[in-house]
């Protein structure tokens, strides 16, 4: 199995500024100084060893789409956020538009950020294709009509050429999609959202986000914890701070890398991927979240368990599992 | 986990003991909100010197805490966090959110000054 981040934000899409470019520019050329570089290869490895990952990368600003790679001919993906339209344009190019493919999309919510990208996701203009969307919600097809019709967007969703089917789920009731069980799990968010524990291979990754764990009832608390069991990957929500979700946001919807922490600990996940980053958050602080989120592991981690390995997604990440990421 | 409770002229100093974590934070939580309900509108400082460490349960307890004393007029600060007592705060961004201080003499001097 294979997970591909399409879009790591939560919210809103961002695009890095040029200040921000510049700064990294001024931060890598200051390192080469009194360098030289034999060919291609040399720089590459100057820029993946030599310089701070913040300073080589970006975290990227698409919101909400990871897509679920089991080796199916048919593609899966985690929500529709501004993410989905690279993943289109891929799909153009790879297949054209003459070769039919089959597109199965679990829905966390509908809140606008999860469902943005479908005007701009390019397969869902072919006949031929066919597009299943899972939900557990009541009627999501209202809310994909809605946001593609006049006034919100000039091409209405009746113009879309693809057989796209709203597939009703239920909490607790798997289904079979594009190689993969898949069972969802009620999250406290508001206006509910859906986690879905993705099964294929004897691997196992959970898609988590816009999930707020309030640990005010040990039950509720129980049953993420059995649904994040023994899991190869969980992308969690860790938007905010703990401090800001039990302050300041709380009750909006969103949880910490505290959390993430201690819930993947006890369900002993192999790793955690934190997703869902919060806007505001440039490169170097959501590096400096990772290290910390690290260190906390380290603290919290029962003595003798092995260690969580802990990322923080990017757009273009892939992870393979349980092998080493190649993003 | 121990708890003590001393009722000083300008405050209340409430010490914990040990870890505050999954294990012992209910019962923390449960003292820490008597002390509150007995001392309305008073400052009270947690003083951390002897917690060895600190989860987010017992994070939020102590936020519980800190909105009880701010809904009911008093205050709620802590002092002398242990190192990794401190970087949880840190890595938390509790330190943002409650009033620390390096030690009880820094506490009541805030408490004067308000």
């Amino acid at each position: 199995m294979k997970v591909k981040i399409w879009g790591c934000r939560g919210s809103l899409p961002v695009a890095m500024t040029s200040a921000a470019v510049r700064e990294k520019i001024k931060r890598a050329v200051q390192a080469a100084q009194g360098r030289t570089f034999d060919g291609e290869a040399d720089l590459d490895r100057f820029l993946d060893q030599d310089l701070p990952w913040p300073v080589a990368n970006t975290y990227g600003g698409s919101t909400a789409c990871i897509e679920v790679d089991t080796g199916d001919a048919d593609y899966i993906l985690c929500d529709l956020g501004s993410g989905v339209r690279e993943f289109g344009v891929r799909m153009m190019v790879e297949h054209g538009p003459t070769k039919p493919q089959t597109y199965h999309v679990f829905l966390s919510h509908l809140h606008w950020d999860h469902i943005m990208g479908f005007p701009f996701f390019p397969p869902a203009f072919i006949p031929g294709n066919t597009i299943r969307i899972y939900s557990c919600h009541p009627d999501p097809e209202a809310s994909f009509r809605k946001q593609q019709s006049e006034p919100n967007f000039p091409v209405d969703f009746s113009v879309l050429g693809a057989d796209i089917q709203f597939v009703p789920m239920t909490p607790g009731e798997p289904v079979s999609a594009g190689g993969a069980t898949v069972t969802a799990k009620l999250q406290n968010h508001a206006g509910d959202s859906y986690g879905y524990r993705f099964e294929s291979g004897g691997r196992s990754f959970v898609y988590a986000t816009d999930s707020e764990h309030k640990q005010k009832n040990a039950e509720e608390t129980q049953a993420v914890v059995a649904f994040f069991k023994d899991a190869d990957l969980v992308a969690f929500d860790a938007q905010y701070s703990l401090a800001e979700a039990v302050s300041l946001k709380e009750d909006w919807g969103h949880s910490s890398n505290v959390i993430g922490v201690e819930l993947c600990l006890e369900a002993r996940v192999k790793h955690l991927l934190m997703i869902h980053h919060e806007p505001v958050l440039g490169d170097e602080a959501l590096y400096r979240i990772l290290e910390e989120t690290l260190r906390y592991e380290e603290l919290m981690r029962p003595e003798g368990a092995a260690p969580l390995r802990i990322s923080s997604a990017f757009d273009g990440m892939v992870l393979s599992l349980p092998e080493e990421s190649d993003g | 986990m121990q708890l003590t409770v001393e009722r000083r002229e300008r405050a209340v100093v409430v010490t914990p003991s040990g870890r505050l974590d999954q294990t012992t934070v209910p019962d923390f939580q449960a003292r820490l909100l008597e002390v509150l309900d007995e001392t309305s509108g008073s400052a009270v400082i947690v003083d951390m010197a002897q917690v060895e460490f600190i989860s987010s349960v017992g994070l939020r307890a102590l936020n519980i805490g800190f909105k009880k004393s701010k809904a009911g007029g008093g205050s709620l600060s802590v002092v002398a966090l242990r190192p990794i007592v401190r970087e949880v705060f840190s890595i938390s961004r509790f330190d943002k959110v409650l009033a620390v201080h390096e030690d009880l003499n820094a506490a009541l001097a805030a408490v004067d000054a308000t």
